[in-house]
């Protein structure tokens, strides 16, 4: 060891701080070098000096009185912590972990986030489940029986997912084993940030480009999932049952023009699911693509728009906006480009 | 090898704790407070009293309040030791209180205490350099010039200073109750030690001399 290696080492050697194998290394060299030699006793002159500092301060009977009186007495005022001030807990937790004050800030911090998060989540998720209802009681459209199937995963029981927002996503679930649900468990972690509540006054416009890019989030994991739990040739499946969903949307959605013209119209729940039908699309249509199928990838293009058109329509649009939608569908007559695609695909089977 | 050099130079918090370990362990200790068991909890402030007190006055410099706040570390201690996690760390988890107390006090009395150091006479010696008046002043000057250049170190210099050099705590044990990393620690106290020895050198060298 040379000196320049050895004097930074000097105070930690006096502190007791270095290992066996550096102690030893610089041991030796004081033995020959002088000059470090000094610069260690000196630090240790200086530890003998400080050792014998006397402080003008004393602990008495009468300071541990005082301390236990105080103790009694807040023993007295507050029996437990439980009835302890938030803010004093606070302020004594932090001040006495001083090292974990970053760390329990910051826990506190999501643990109230999440809390928050769950609360709106339930809240939203008992709106939904009112206006469903109210909706059914009042409007005179009637709910075709086929969609009854998905009706578990919109109505919250304790093994459903709590957040309505990818009931849609959850489509099939029961198929795919506990790998493939813990697959869409991680998925509804992706979609739920993008899809806004209903009760949302003013939902931002969806853009494609956010919708591609959470599409293919959700396409990785149900690419996933499909390889680990699905059998090939299934996907035909998959884009059969997102047609029928979306045939039940549109034809909803037509159905509030016929009920409801005058005022504003309140379409949150089909706004909802061309949402989730919306990210579904995506991930089917580029699914088509990559294994070829032609039919299915150009009925998914044509009922994109218009899913994209209904999602990003306001929570109460005029009759006019909703007219607009129900011409453009005429207009790509994608009622029965559906009804065909779902005649030719129970033809197939 | 830890502690080689200081662990014969003898302590004062040190002693305490080892006679303290014999006859009733921290954990032992902590887990009859928590049942109820205040008489331990006396045990406990026996054996810590002093150190923490120590520390507390070379923190903020003036008896009657050091007495006051390490009253006020212990109380706290008590209210809060269910939060306590390591019982084996019960000393540094008590320097860690005291540390957020005697911080909290010096926020407030800062002004005034600075006020104070400018008038003593010795604050002026020190920082000129001068020679002490005399050859005999050893002890009780001594003393009276530590606490004086302690408390012209800043606040975190001081702070590790006291914890290494008078309460005898590990770096890891100073990076636990200052939440300072390694490096920032290290550096702090070797700056202190320079800045101790430049300003108690003419002490220091009548020290050597007696």
């Amino acid at each position: 060891m040379k000196c320049e290696e050895c004097l930074p080492l000097v105070e930690e050697y006096v502190d007791g701080e270095l290992d066996e194998r550096e102690a030893e290394g610089l041991q030796a060299h004081l033995s020959l070098c002088a000059s470090c030699a000094e610069a260690v006793d000196g630090l240790v002159r200086e530890q003998e000096i400080y050792a014998h500092y006397e402080r003008e301060v004393e602990v008495t009977p009468a300071m541990w009185h005082a301390v236990r009186e105080r103790i009694e007495a807040e023993k007295q005022v507050r029996p437990s912590n439980a009835v302890k001030g938030w803010r004093t807990w606070l302020a004594e937790t932090f001040g006495a972990t001083p090292r974990l004050r970053p760390a329990f800030a910051a826990a506190l911090v999501l643990i109230a986030l999440f809390i928050t998060t769950v609360a709106v989540v339930k809240y939203l998720n008992s709106r939904q489940a009112q206006q469903t209802l109210a909706a059914r009681d009042t409007k005179p459209r009637e709910i075709p029986r086929e969609e009854k199937p998905d009706k578990p995963e919109q109505v919250m029981t304790p093994e459903s997912p709590k957040n309505p927002n990818v009931a849609v996503t959850n489509y099939a679930p029961e198929k795919r084993g506990t790998v493939a649900a813990s697959v869409h468990d991680k998925r509804k972690a992706i979609v739920k940030p993008l899809v806004k509540s209903p009760e949302t006054p003013r939902s931002p416009a969806l853009t494609l480009d956010e919708v591609e890019r959470t599409a293919t989030l959700v396409a990785e994991r149900d690419a996933l999932a499909a390889s680990v739990a699905q059998p090939p040739g299934d996907s035909e499946t998959e884009v059969a049952r997102h047609v029928g969903q979306a045939q039940l949307l549109l034809r909803s959605f037509k159905n509030i023009q016929l009920a409801e013209t005058s005022h504003a119209l309140d379409i949150s729940y089909e706004k909802e699911q061309a949402r989730k039908l919306l990210y579904r699309n995506i991930t089917l249509r580029r699914e088509a693509a990559t294994i070829g199928n032609a039919p299915a990838e150009k009925i998914l293009s044509a009922l994109e728009p218009i899913l994209l058109d209904i999602a990003n329509l306001p929570d109460h649009p005029t009759g006019n906006d909703v007219s607009l939608i129900e011409q453009r569908m005429l207009k790509k007559e994608i009622m029965a480009a559906l009804q065909v695609h779902s005649i030719v695909v129970q033809n197939s089977y | 090898m830890k502690r080689l050099a200081i662990e014969a130079m003898g302590h004062a918090g040190e002693g305490d704790r080892v006679a303290g370990t014999l006859m009733n362990s921290a954990e032992d200790l902590i887990a009859r407070v928590r049942e109820g068991d205040d008489e331990a909890f006396r045990l406990i402030f026996e054996r810590y009293a002093r150190p923490v007190v120590s520390f507390i006055y070379d923190m903020v410099g003036e008896r009657g309040l050091a007495e006051e706040l390490m009253q006020e570390t212990f109380v706290r201690g008590y209210k809060n030791l269910g939060g306590l996690r390591d019982e084996g760390k019960l000393s540094t988890w008590l320097f860690g209180i005291a540390r957020n107390v005697a911080r909290e006090s010096i926020r407030t009395e800062r002004r005034r205490q600075h006020q104070l150091e400018l008038d003593d006479p010795l604050v002026t010696e020190l920082r000129d350099k001068r020679l002490p008046p005399d050859d005999h002043l050893i002890n009780e000057e001594m003393n009276r010039a530590i606490h004086l250049a302690l408390r012209l170190l800043d606040e975190d210099k001081r702070l590790v200073f006291s914890l290494k050099v008078f309460q005898q705590q590990s770096y890891e044990e100073i990076a636990l109750i200052t939440g300072f990393s390694m490096a920032k620690l290290k550096t702090d106290l070797h700056r202190a030690r320079a800045e101790m020895r430049r300003l108690l050198r003419p002490y220091m060298e009548v020290s050597d001399e007696v």
